[in-house]
Order: structure tokens, then C-alpha cells, then sequence
């Protein structure tokens, strides 16, 4: 009977091992081209052009427009708050006077969050402006062609406001080739750029106060006025995303309580941002946008700037829509 | 005094009394019974019933009729494989031709001068040569004849009584005592009746006592008188056969030692094989899928499920009786588990991990200190996803087959056919599938959601066994085989049912459990 039983279990033992040699089992396989699997930092500061143009255009408000015959002076409205005043024969046309109609396009940034959509800082971060808003205004004729404008020719650009304050000047900004996604504002040159000057303008059919940039340049219009000096120090932003890099991702600091914002830069040693001059003790919102394989992520931390510290900045790892970045842009 | 014939008069008026019983005890006795009776839940379905009662009619049909044939097989088996028969002292052979032809039977001694009786109808011979060996051929005519050869012990001089307990049934009255009256004394604990054949068929030699009737376990007197020969047992006998199933103490025959390639003792009457084995089985199993749309427009759900799924080794395990109904046939039913094994994988894209990360970050200032702050920060992935899940299909079975063994019972070496059908009780499973949005769900008795129903189902059985002995009570067997599924064993909401079909080699053992179980 054992001798029976010795076999049986040798064969049942047998039988087990043979169909039951299988395990639940599950992998994962990253996609090698996936964007968001890529967490190695550009050795370029700034994000690359096509991912910030690509968030610009997802982001950004359209533009206002408008056109004028170039062949007389002429008062154009642009919105509800805007006003622009082109003189007679103020235009050339690859380097030809330039008499035909006049398209105008006009990017107006007011808003802290309108700022971050267009990735800019409404200042450099050396010296802190409050401002009432960006202007970017370019000229093309019915082919799309640049136009610019003549010699000494100034036009006006009004900004009306029912709480027209004192101290707000004519900031002009400028780009260059090898950083053209970076702004840097000057004080406008009064005598070839441009100034400001308190008016009151037929906006309507009625006259309302404004603030009125007379410029010879066409580019980027900057009012606003200068904060106060105070202490300033420094400070690095640690992302708590790995796949958040600089190649992906802006940081802003964003003022509670002055209209301004200033884009961080990137320290691509230690993988961090970076902002200089920020005031001791200013209230500020740290803000990161980032935008992987067409989706947006966003993170936010409040903070009160202390001397030489380094910052924790928590994102999110939730897609957000573009509706939802607006909303939260909006609330800024 | 006074005390005792006041206790003679109670003893007289109750000693007779029998209490009368209430009214109603046996019909209460009756209708408790009935209640007892347990319902069987697994086989209240008609159908399952029908076939059951299908399976089991054909098997014990076909047992009947081998059964009611061993007796002519046995013979034939006898005088075709030329058996002899030893008569040592005391023993006689008694041949009983029950045809009504005469002829029929030619028995031989092969050691002394040939001798050659003939057995007419209806007749009953005796052979009586001690040590010597008488061989039966077979008639001329007609292999079929009716015969029962058996031995008979007949004692000496004196009465042997034995101890009739449920085991020990049999003693034998010496023949060649003549007027007398002997007493038969039965165990009173067991209560057995008991039997008085008189196969001469005639009552003039048993005064009061005739053919088959029982006497009651009480002290018994008969007169035997010039008798030849009767057995006497406690067991009814079969078909009026006179079969001495079991021999007494001290006249047991050696039959172990007259009949050569055997490895048990013939009956008296033949050979006639009544083995019942207990079987111990194991078998690897490639299972075949079936699945049947019950939806219109479900192909692409069906062919996504298909894609997803595939069929592992399974197995079976189990264990089952086997009883002889004849040398050759077996019927075989038992209780086995099987399990069938699925793979289920689904690639899901776009899937995506996240970790945490230790990071450390230096900052160099100039004219300042570095500074190096840790940092713990997720890390995302995206990509795809394989899940591999193991599927288990659980079944509890009861097989019911027949087997035909092809070579003899004694050989080392046997070929056997089986074919029958495999009925499953009860169905249980565990695992993953995808739901109607192609996304994985679990399915199984744990899980909430209802996926799977299972049925009751039935399959075909087909194999062919071969077996080798290792003793004599233990053979090994390896056994390929096929069942083909009849009915659905899965229906699932999604729209569509399933059954399996398996090819499976089964490994086992076999263990005799009686011994000296002829007939």
C-alpha cells in the first residue's frame, strides 16, 4: 500500500510542476521618444524657440486689429481702452514710402496672467516696474509685408484710465537674435525712442484721461512705473517634478501686490531656477508652467522672500486643459 | 409463603403478557423515514437526472449480462486454457450438466489410464480419484453448455459445525453418515438464517426439509439419510447456483497452486474475474477553447477578448473505483478536479508610472558657499503596459466510463479501451478579462460584477490505457486521452458561452483492494 501511495504522490507531485510553472506578471515599457520620459536639462538657459512659441499659441489672446490708409493721419480705436493716432505718409514700405492701406496688429498684455501666457517678464528683474501694460505693435500691408515707419515719424498710442496715477513711464523693450524669446526693457530714450504723457483724449466721442506713449519705434511699449528700492536678495526653485525641466517648463515669481511678474531663470548645473533682485519680505506667488507631449501642468506656492533661500515648489503631475491654465492665469 | 404464591400468582397472569402497541407507531415509523430521506440537490435538473440514469442503466445493463454469462465464460475459460482440477483427500468433484443434451462434457485423467465420463443430461457426477488431475474438454457440439463444476469437502465421520459469523459461511455435513440426526447449533449473535440445499433434487433424502428453505438461527434437528451430497451456507445463493463462495477453516483448497499464469484462487465453479481496483490519477491537459457568439455584432469584442487570451497547461486530478464486470470490461467512476490554465494579456497604452526620486542639487554662488539641498520629487513615465494575468477555469467532475481490456488479466502488460462521459458538477473561476469598453476586469467568485455564470456541463470520454504491473496488487498506467465538450460549461453577459475540449495523458496507479475475489 505505501509502495502505491509513493507513486501516486510522485506522479501528482510531477503533474502539479509541470502546469504550474506560470505567475501573474505585468510590465512596463517606457516610449523611447515620449517627451515626458526625457528629464536631462538643456545647456541653453531659456526653452528651446519652438516649445515657447508653441505655448504662446496655445496660451495667448488674439491680437487686436485695425487698419488706416498710410496716405493721411488717422485715429484708429483698438478696443475699448486703446487708441492709436498714425500721421500722414508715416510709413515705408521696404524702404519706400508707403501710401496704401495699413493693417494693424496689436498684442496687448494687462494682466499678471496675460504676462505668463506670453512668457515674458513685464521687467527685468535689476529694476522692478508696476505696470498698467505691454504693447506689442506691428504693421503689414494687404501681403503680409513688415512695415515700418519713417524717419522721425511719431505715432500715439493711448491707454485710457479712469485712475490715471503720477510716476509711469515709457519703458521700451528689445530683443536680439540670439534670445529672441527674451525681453529686456530700457527706459525709453525720450529724444529717439519715445515718451509719456498724461492726456485727455476724444475716445468715443467723449474725452477721457489716458496715458499717451508718443514713439518713433515700433516694438514693445512698456508703461509703468518704478517700485520702490528696497533690500533685495536671491533665491533657487526646486522642482518637485523630475520630467519638469527647462526645456518644458517657465517659473514665474508673480507680485502679489505690484502688477509685475518676473520670469526665473535656469541654472542648468543645478537644475534649478533662479531669481536675483527680488525685494526682502515681498509677498510673491511662485508660479510653474509646463507644457509636455500638448499637455499643460501647472504649480503654484506662496511665499514671502527671505534672504538667500531655496524654495520647494510642489507641481502638479495632473494634465491641466487650456481652459483650466486660463482660469487659473485669470485668478492670478 | 404468603410471598410466594403471591408471586406465583403475578408470575402466572403476566407471564404471557406482551404490552399492545400505540396506535399509529408504524405508520409514524414509516412517515419519519420518509422524512429523513436527503434531498440531492446537485441532481434535481431533468436532464442531468435522465442521464444519469442513462449512464447507469447501459453500464450495469452490459454488467448483467457478463454477469449472467460468467458462468458459461468461465466454463469455456476452463476448458479452453485447459485448466485442471486436483482432487486431494476428501475432496470430489461434482460436475452437473444442466442441458438437455447429453455428451456435452468428456473429463479426462491425465494420470492415471485415461478415463473419459461422459455426462448425460441433467446429470451430476462425482469424481472421486485422490491426487490425481482430471482436465474437461470441451464437447464436440456446443462450447455453450451449462455447466457448474465445483468441488465438495466432505468430512470424515464426524459433524463439523462452524462458527457462523457474517464472514464464515459455509460447513459441510459428511455425506456418509447415514440416519442420523445431527444438531446444528448457529451463532445467536448474528442471527442468520440458515440454508439447506439439497441439490440432488430430491426430497426423499432430507426428511422435512426441501429445496432452499430457510431455517430460522435456532437450535435445528434434521435427519439426513442416504444422501450424496448438500451444502449448507448462510448466504442466499446466486441464480440457484451452487457456489461454496468461501471455504471453511481447515479444508481451505490451495487453489492458488492448481491453476498456472493465475495470481488468485479460482472459484470451484471457474474463472470468473471480480476485482475492484481503487485508481490514483494525475494528468498535464491541453485545453481547446470554444466560444459561441450569443449577440449579433460582438465580433469585435470577441476578436479583442480572443486576441487576449490564451490556453495554458492545465491539469486534472483525481481519483476513481474500477470494478470487473467480466475478465475483460471494467466500469470505472470516481471524483476528479480538473483546472484549465489561460493566459490573459493586455497592452495598454499610454500608461503611465510614477516614482520618487531622491535629487541633489549644488548651488554655486559666487563669492558664497556652494549649497547642496536634497531633494524627494516624483518622476513620471509614459509608456505602455503589459499585464499578464493567469486565468483559472476550476471544475469538479464525476467521470463514469467503461474500459475494455484487450490482453488477459494476468499479464504484465495490459491494453485497455475506455470511453464513457465526464459530468461536471460544479464550475468556479478566478482572474481577468475585458469588459465591453475593451478595459480589464476581474471576474471570479470574489469579485462583484457578474460576468461568468457557469453551467453544469458534460463531456465525451475517449482513451486508450496501458497498464504494467508491478505486484500483485499494484500497476502503473499511463492513459492519453480526449473529451469533447457537449454542452456549454460558461456563459458570460457579454454575449457569448464557452466550452473546452482537452487532449490530456493521464499517469496513475492502480491498487487492487480485494483478494480472492472469484466467483
Amino acid at each position: 500500500m505505501n509502495k502505491f501511495f509513493n507513486i501516486l504522490f510522485l506522479i501528482i507531485f510531477l503533474n502539479f510542476w509541470l502546469a504550474s510553472c506560470t505567475k501573474n506578471t505585468e510590465k512596463f515599457t517606457p516610449y523611447t521618444t515620449a517627451e515626458l520620459n526625457d528629464i536631462s536639462w538643456s545647456s541653453r538657459t531659456q526653452m528651446p524657440l519652438a516649445k515657447h512659441q508653441a505655448i504662446i499659441s496655445a496660451l495667448s489672446k488674439q491680437d487686436f486689429t485695425n487698419s488706416f490708409n498710410a496716405a493721411y493721419s488717422d485715429t484708429i480705436s483698438i478696443n475699448s481702452q486703446l487708441q492709436l493716432m498714425f500721421p500722414a505718409n508715416s510709413c515705408l514700405l521696404n524702404g519706400i514710402n508707403f501710401l496704401g492701406n495699413v493693417n494693424t496688429s496689436l498684442k496687448q498684455l494687462t494682466s499678471k496672467g496675460d504676462f505668463i501666457r506670453n512668457l515674458t517678464s513685464s521687467c527685468n528683474s535689476n529694476k522692478l516696474y508696476d505696470s498698467k501694460g505691454l504693447f506689442l505693435l506691428s504693421l503689414k500691408d494687404d501681403n503680409s509685408k513688415n512695415i515700418t515707419l519713417t524717419n522721425g515719424s511719431e505715432y500715439d498710442l493711448s491707454l485710457v484710465d479712469s485712475n490715471i496715477l503720477q510716476g509711469y513711464e515709457y519703458i521700451a523693450g528689445s530683443t536680439n537674435a540670439a534670445n529672441p524669446d527674451s525681453i529686456y526693457w530700457a527706459l525709453a530714450d525720450s529724444l529717439d525712442v519715445g515718451y509719456l504723457v498724461y492726456s485727455s483724449i476724444l475716445f468715443n466721442g467723449q474725452f477721457k484721461k489716458a496715458y499717451q506713449i508718443k514713439s518713433k519705434a515700433l516694438g514693445w511699449i512698456n508703461i509703468a512705473a518704478p517700485i520702490k528700492s528696497m533690500a533685495v536678495t536671491w533665491f533657487n526653485v526646486v522642482l518637485g517634478v523630475s520630467n519638469f525641466t527647462n526645456k518644458n517648463t517657465a517659473v514665474f515669481a508673480v507680485f502679489k501686490d505690484f502688477n509685475t511678474v518676473i520670469k526665473l531663470k535656469s541654472d542648468v548645473a543645478s537644475k534649478t531656477f533662479f531669481a536675483e533682485n527680488i525685494p526682502v519680505g515681498a509677498n510673491i506667488n511662485l508660479v510653474s508652467i509646463s507644457y509636455i507631449d500638448g499637455l499643460f501642468y501647472l504649480g503654484s506656492q506662496a511665499i514671502t522672500v527671505a534672504n538667500a533661500i531655496q524654495y520647494s515648489l510642489k507641481s502638479s503631475v495632473v494634465p491641466v486643459s487650456i481652459a483650466g491654465v486660463n482660469a487659473f492665469l485669470e485668478a492670478l | 409463603m404468603t410471598d410466594k404464591l403471591f408471586d406465583s400468582f403475578i408470575s402466572n397472569k403476566l407471564k404471557n403478557y406482551e404490552s399492545p402497541l400505540p396506535d399509529g407507531l408504524w405508520e409514524k415509523i414509516i412517515a419519519e423515514e420518509d422524512k429523513r430521506k436527503p434531498a440531492i440537490i446537485w441532481w434535481k435538473t431533468k436532464q442531468i437526472l435522465l442521464l444519469a440514469f442513462a449512464i447507469l442503466f447501459t453500464t450495469f445493463s452490459v454488467g448483467y449480462y457478463f454477469n449472467a454469462h460468467r458462468n458459461i465464460n468461465n466454463f469455456r475459460a476452463l476448458v479452453e486454457n485447459k485448466k485442471t482440477i486436483i482432487i486431494t483427500n476428501n475432496e470430489k468433484i461434482v460436475i452437473e450438466n444442466k442441458e438437455n443434451t447429453s455428451n456435452s462434457v468428456e473429463i479426462v485423467n491425465n494420470k492415471k489410464a485415461i478415463k473419459k465420463e461422459k455426462i448425460t443430461a441433467k446429470d451430476i457426477t462425482e469424481i472421486n480419484d485422490n491426487n490425481t488431475s482430471i482436465a474437461a474438454s470441451k464437447s464436440k457440439n456446443n462450447l455453450n453448455n451449462n455447466y457448474i463444476i465445483s468441488k465438495k469437502i466432505t468430512a470424515e465421520k464426524s459433524l463439523q459445525i462452524e462458527d457462523l459469523t457474517a464472514n464464515k459461511n459455509n460447513f459441510f455435513i459428511d455425506n456418509k453418515i447415514k440416519n442420523i440426526t445431527p444438531t446444528f447449533k448457529l451463532n445467536k449473535k448474528n442471527n442468520p438464517k440458515f440454508r439447506i440445499i439439497n441439490d440432488l433434487k430430491s426430497s426423499n433424502y432430507l426428511k422435512n426439509y426441501t429445496k432452499n428453505e430457510p431455517v430460522e438461527s435456532k437450535e435445528t434437528k434434521i435427519t439426513i439419510t442416504n444422501h450424496k451430497a448438500f451444502w449448507a451456507s448462510t448466504i442466499p445463493l446466486k441464480n440457484d447456483l451452487l457456489h461454496t463462495k468461501k471455504l471453511v477453516n481447515n479444508n481451505v483448497l490451495e487453489l492458488k497452486k492448481l491453476f498456472n499464469g493465475t495470481d488468485d484462487c479460482p472459484s470451484t465453479t471457474g474463472v470468473i474475474r471480480n476485482d475492484l481496483y481503487i485508481e490514483g490519477y494525475a494528468s498535464p491537459d491541453v485545453a481547446i477553447k470554444k466560444i459561441s457568439e450569443n449577440t449579433s455584432g460582438n465580433n469585435n469584442y470577441l476578436s479583442k477578448k480572443d486576441s487576449s487570451e490564451t490556453m495554458l497547461l492545465g491539469f486534472t486530478i483525481g481519483a476513481r473505483l474500477s470494478k470487473s464486470l467480466s475478465n475483460n470490461l471494467l466500469l470505472k467512476a470516481g471524483l476528479q478536479y480538473t483546472q484549465f490554465n489561460e493566459k490573459f494579456t493586455l497592452r495598454t497604452e499610454n500608461d503611465r508610472r510614477q516614482t520618487i526620486i531622491i535629487n541633489e542639487h549644488t548651488i554655486v554662488r559666487p563669492g558664497l558657499p556652494d549649497t547642496t539641498i536634497s531633494d524627494t520629487s516624483f518622476s513620471l513615465q509614459i509608456g505602455y503596459r503589459v499585464r499578464s494575468n493567469i486565468n483559472k477555469y476550476k471544475n469538479l467532475e464525476i467521470p463514469l466510463m467503461l474500459s475494455y481490456e484487450l490482453s488477459k488479466p494476468e499479464s504484465n502488460w495490459q491494453l485497455a479501451i475506455n470511453a464513457g462521459a465526464i459530468v461536471n458538477v460544479t464550475s468556479w473561476y478566478e482572474g481577468k478579462t475585458i469588459d465591453a469598453n475593451y478595459n480589464p476586469i476581474v471576474v471570479g467568485s470574489k469579485s462583484n460584477n457578474s460576468i461568468y455564470k457557469s453551467q453544469v456541463g458534460i463531456s465525451l470520454y475517449g482513451g486508450v490505457t496501458i497498464l504494467r504491473k508491478i505486484d500483485e496488487q499494484i500497476a502503473v498506467f499511463a492513459e492519453p486521452y480526449f473529451r469533447y465538450g457537449i454542452s456549454n460549461s460558461l456563459q458570460s453577459s457579454t454575449g457569448f458561452t464557452q466550452k473546452f475540449n482537452v487532449i490530456g495523458l493521464q499517469f496513475g496507479a492502480r491498487f487492487k483492494i480485494n483478494k480472492n475475489k472469484h466467483l
